[in-house]
């Protein structure tokens, strides 16, 4: 378990609650429309309990959860429809992408450091950890999945797109009428508009130095960012190494963007858009034209 | 736009399946109405009936299945004699020359409950299916227990399957049992047409039935079924299957209200003799199906073989497009062809000069037969997975004459009469 600090609510204005906590090593919050500021507290207790509940169960950090227990586990393990239900998506994005969008990178991805000064580790060890990963080691069943030895599965990469999802349909049920807004670090989902139809305004972290951006104005939808713009690593010569890993290298994508931020329905669908586009390295861009989505990407100095 | 496409459809599924479905209660019910008349113009049996398909999934075959059905049947059917070139004597009616006779005033009620227990287990990898059924009429009751087991391959495109079934039916015939080759004569009729034995006459109800106190009491029958099969997806537009099916039945296999005419050196019937067939029948079947999808449409392309120790064999050929017109509806025209050769013991009268033989029986159902259906099922999709559908079929079934069949074959006015029905089934799916 995980030592939680109950959220916290407070009145923006009048009816607009905004309650916040942590999950996923995150900054959260939900905006909900509501007269009353019980059910605002209840809403918002209900949406960190949510996105607890999916961290505890899909973090592949804690030993106990039910990732943690696929990765230590030789041979078939039964699973849950809903871990069923991600792993599916999982294989059909590998499909889809051919392979860019893959959860079993975890192998790789803990050997690197992206504290914003370690060097990248040495190339024969991630080329020896590059043979644990590939999602063709995985097999499923419908209730049940197998892993080759040394293959980890890392939901990282959807984990908190689907919470931030999840949340919002939750909040959606258990209001009928009344703006909804979920952003877990940057991951947002406008679930419902605002009860006057303005839309939700979204800011959006940019690089020290920068120009600052004015942000987002979203009425519904989802935005997703990928990269990040303090978590990379240094290569020798003093080059950023963005933290999204391209599954067939081991490696950052060179002269990838810095970040990338993507428009969507929900924000798993943005999520995994943004990631792939990540992986294009500089032609990030064009990927996200061909795609037809509204999108920002923001390059490294 | 393609990438961005098929991720929304793939995250969609994934909100939608981790949402939690309710525990529907998947309900198909239908109502078939069934007409049947002969090319002499004769009415013959017209079947109503009501089926209730209910059904309770908890995950992908994960279910229990009850069925109920009712069937109410009326009419007349040919009791086996052929028509003759001279009118014929039953015990109670006359049959004009050149018409078949038929055993009229044939009325039933058939009440068929099922259910199916099927359940996933070795990781999904394989499944069971369980099921228990019994039916129940005037004079028939049947009890029957099947267990399936399917197995997928590892990649899933092969799933190999086995199944077993066990079915015990008793039969106690309205009127008393026929001791078989024994005379109808020994019967006394009704005033429906039915025979009942003479020397059983004791507890008939008004209008001729024995009462049916001892039901247990009657001729029995065990039959034992085996099935396996296989099927395999060829690629993503193409799915095979095949299947061998072998049965056994041991016990009372005649119909007890079918007779063999005797006819004497003139052509004239001497006597009819209840009918007897073994009393243990080897059934064997193999099938071939072929799916293949043709864009939003798919066609359904199937054949079967079958032979019985009884010297029947039949090839059954049947063909049906699912057609989709828009979201809402879906039509599917159906033909199929049969063609069915006679039982070794399959006779249109005995000589009454000669002895008798083993076994003997004139119903046309064991004779040549052609059968050709044709039938459109229209199906149309309501809100909330409900829909409504009617399905029309049309089957003709043509008995071969009986031309070098017989030596005399001038005694008979002509061959069993070709018949064709009609069914008509209305349904309606909908979820509880």
């Amino acid at each position: 378990m995980i030592n939680r600090s109950p959220p916290v609510v407070r009145q923006r204005r009048p009816g607009l609650w905004l309650g916040t906590f942590e999950a996923m090593k995150s900054p959260c919050e939900v905006c909900v429309e509501c007269a009353d500021e019980n059910q605002a507290h209840v809403l918002v207790e209900q949406a960190a309990n949510e996105a607890w509940r999916i961290e505890e169960k899909f973090s592949r950090f804690l030993p106990e959860s039910v990732i943690g227990r696929i990765n230590r586990a030789t041979g078939w393990q039964p699973v849950d429809e809903e871990t069923m239900a991600l792993l599916k998506l999982a294989d059909t994005c590998w499909q889809a992408t051919d392979g860019l969008i893959d959860i079993t990178i975890g192998a790789v991805m803990c050997l690197w450091r992206f504290d914003g000064q370690s060097p990248p580790p040495p190339r024969h060890v991630v080329a020896e950890a590059r043979k644990s990963v590939g999602w063709d080691k995985v097999e499923l069943r419908t209730d049940a999945v197998r892993l080759k030895e040394g293959v980890q599965l890392d939901f990282g990469g959807i984990g908190k797109e689907y919470a931030v999802d999840r949340v919002g349909m939750q909040l959606l049920q258990a209001l009928p009428k009344g703006g909804v807004l979920v952003n877990f670090g940057g991951d947002v989902l406008a679930a419902r508009s605002k009860k006057d139809g303005q839309p939700w305004h979204i800011g959006v972290e940019t690089l020290v130095g920068q120009e600052k951006q004015s942000g987002l104005a979203l009425v519904t939808g989802a935005v997703a960012t990928s990269g990040d713009t303090k978590r990379f690593a240094v290569d020798g010569k003093g080059q950023r190494l963005g933290h999204v890993l391209n599954p067939k290298t081991g490696w950052p994508v060179p002269h990838g963007p810095a970040t990338v931020t993507v428009v969507g329905g929900t924000a798993t669908q943005a999520g995994l858009l943004a990631t792939c586009a990540m992986l294009q390295g500089k032609y990030a861009g064009d990927f996200l034209a061909r795609e037809g989505v509204r999108h920002y990407i923001q390059w490294p100095k | 736009m393609q990438l961005n496409k098929k991720l929304g459809l793939a995250v969609a599924s994934l909100l939608v399946s981790t949402q939690g479905h309710a525990d529907d209660w998947l309900v198909d019910s239908g109502m078939l109405l069934y007409s049947e008349t002969d090319s002499e113009g004769q009415d013959r049996v017209s079947v109503v009936e009501p089926v209730v398909i209910a059904t309770k999934e908890y995950d992908t075959n994960d279910f229990f299945r009850y069925t109920v059905v009712f069937d109410a049947l009326t009419g007349a059917s040919p009791n086996g004699a052929p028509a003759l070139t001279v009118s014929q004597e039953f015990p109670g009616f006359v049959v004009a020359a050149g018409e078949t006779p038929l055993d009229n005033g044939f009325e039933d009620q058939r009440l068929a409950m099922g259910v199916v227990r099927g359940k996933p287990f070795d990781h999904g990898a394989s499944r069971y299916e369980m099921g228990a059924n019994f039916s129940v009429e005037r004079d028939y009751l049947s009890l029957g227990s099947s267990l399936l087991v399917a197995k997928d391959s590892a990649d899933k495109q092969t799933t190999v399957s086995g199944s077993l079934g066990l079915s015990f039916d008793v039969i106690s015939p309205r009127g008393g049992l026929r001791p078989e080759f024994g005379s109808i004569f020994d019967t006394v009729t009704a005033p429906s047409g039915r025979f009942t034995l003479k020397d059983d006459d004791d507890d008939e109800d008004e209008d001729g039935y024995e009462d049916d106190d001892d039901f247990l009491e009657g001729e029995k029958k065990l039959t034992l079924e085996g099935l396996i099969g296989i099927s395999h997806v060829l690629n993503q537009y193409t799915v095979l299957s095949a299947n061998y099916g072998l049965s056994l039945s041991n016990g009372y296999l005649s119909d007890p209200y079918k007779v063999v005419a005797l006819l004497d050196t003139n052509g004239r019937a001497e006597d009819y003799l209840w009918e007897k067939r073994p009393d243990k029948r080897v059934r064997q079947t193999l099938a071939g199906k072929m799916v293949t999808a043709l864009g939003e449409h798919s066609l359904h392309l199937s054949y079967r073989y079958f032979r019985d120790d009884w010297g029947i064999a039949s090839h059954t050929g049947d063909m049906e497009f699912y057609l989709r017109a828009g979201d809402k509806w879906q039509l599917r025209p159906h033909l199929r062809y049969s063609r069915q050769s006679a039982a070794d013991f399959y006779v249109p009268y005995l000589a009454a000069s000669d002895d008798l033989p083993t076994y003997a029986s004139s119903d046309y159902r064991l004779g040549g037969l052609t059968t050709a259906t044709a039938g459109m099922k229209i199906i149309y999709h309501l809100p909330d997975d409900r829909r409504i559908s009617l399905n029309l079929e049309q089957v003709k079934q043509n008995p071969d004459s009986w031309d070098g069949l017989t030596l005399n074959s001038e005694w008979i006015a002509e061959g069993p009469p070709s018949v064709t029905f009609y069914a008509i089934t209305i349904g309606y799916r909908t979820k509880w």
